[in-house]
């Protein structure tokens, strides 16, 4: 039978590189340097700066398929039960004015002309008023009204939806503080828009 | 098929607004290592970092919309991250009222310093003077920007920055 070679032999047998003699120069160089002092800030400048685990993108992605925080925010919204008598009471009257206004029905003009007025008094452009109008704007889409399948409105919707993100963005960039004047203004500029878009979208309702 | 061109910052930006992942990655990669940095060094922790980048970079995406250019994008990014690092820490942070006494001289220390044993001497400081000492001496921020980022007044700003340096000379007597 044939002899293995002897591998850990020829490991030994490798050559060996000689350091080159300008490396113990350069430490002795740098080990004989008087020591300075220096400005704290500029030994500040030096420090290192960490990397970001790999697996932190993976976890902001799938963050981002997820549902945004507006619906969270929504489901929480809803889930105060004076919300949802309220919205539940304006979508019976609703319902109760499409119904009597269908051309079998006989119902008096005067029923719709209520339903207009009582979603009116609630719906001030005021942030509260506006809180509750989104809720009733979403919750009158999810019983499939016909005004919320026509191109038009689903457009505004969408732009409504969106605002409601950024709003809800800078909301939480802002956290508590009152004092970001300028994330204050684009807050502001981004709520007007916001409040015409839901005006825009009221008068299909 | 990779894209290797470089994006300009408000290619990005569009990019992000429209949802384009690409965009958003190319985002994230740019800005990823410093802002870690800047959350670690806030919390103290690498867990908790690793939680406020992700949910800074959410804020960051869904709050694109609002950015009008009337800064650099990275400023924008940074004010979001340290915002969102605050607010983690924010409970345990004591602002003690203290005095602020005295001038605020600047440190001088030995070039032989390790720089590793300089971060923990700061990382070793009360969550309220750290927070202060990083913005103004690392970051470049003003106290009254200190005092709107965290919701502290500018003479708080002041005091913890004086002790956090009183503190730090104690820490690193052996290099002066």
């Amino acid at each position: 039978m044939e002899k293995q070679p002897d591998k850990k032999n020829s490991f030994k047998n490798l050559p060996e590189y000689k350091a080159p003699d300008r490396i113990w120069e350069n430490i002795q160089n740098e080990l004989d340097k008087p020591e300075e002092m220096v400005p704290l800030k500029d030994l500040l400048s030096k420090l290192p700066t960490l990397e970001a685990p790999d697996s932190l993108w993976a976890q902001i992605e799938k963050d981002l398929d997820g549902p945004s925080k507006k619906e969270n925010g929504l489901k929480v919204f809803m889930s105060r039960p004076w919300v949802s008598i309220a919205a539940s009471l304006i979508l019976l009257i609703g319902f109760l004015a499409w119904f009597i206004n269908q051309p079998s029905a006989s119902g008096p003009e005067i029923e719709l002309v209520q339903y207009e007025e009582v979603i009116q008094e609630d719906w001030q452009f005021e942030d509260e008023g506006d809180e509750a109008a989104f809720a009733l704007v979403d919750q009158f889409c999810k019983e499939k009204h016909f005004v919320c399948n026509q191109p038009e409105f689903q457009n505004l919707k969408s732009e409504l939806d969106e605002l409601n993100l950024a709003c809800d963005a800078m909301k939480e960039v802002i956290g508590n503080y009152n004092d970001a004047p300028e994330m204050i203004a684009q807050l502001t500029e981004i709520e007007m828009e916001r409040t015409e878009v839901l005006k825009k979208i009221m008068a299909y309702l | 098929m990779t894209r290797t061109i470089r994006m300009t910052e408000r290619e990005i930006v569009d990019g992000c607004l429209a949802e384009d992942r690409f965009a958003q990655k190319e985002l994230y990669e740019r800005y990823k290592n410093a802002m870690f940095t800047i959350s670690y060094r806030i919390a103290g922790d690498f867990g908790l970092a690793e939680e406020i980048l992700q949910d800074a970079f959410i804020k960051i995406y869904r709050g694109l919309k609002g950015f009008r250019f009337e800064s650099t994008l990275g400023a924008w990014i940074k004010i979001i991250v340290i915002r969102t690092a605050y607010s983690k820490i924010k409970k345990k942070v004591q602002f003690d009222p203290l005095e602020f006494a005295g001038t605020d001289s600047a440190i001088y220390i030995s070039n032989k310093l390790d720089t590793e044993y300089l971060e923990k001497a700061i990382m070793d400081l009360p969550k309220g003077y750290r927070t202060v000492f990083w913005l103004v001496e690392v970051e470049g921020y003003a106290h009254r920007e200190v005092s709107e980022l965290l919701g502290i007044s500018e003479g708080t700003s002041k005091s913890q920055l004086f002790y956090a340096k009183n503190k730090l000379r104690e820490k690193l007597a052996q290099y002066r």
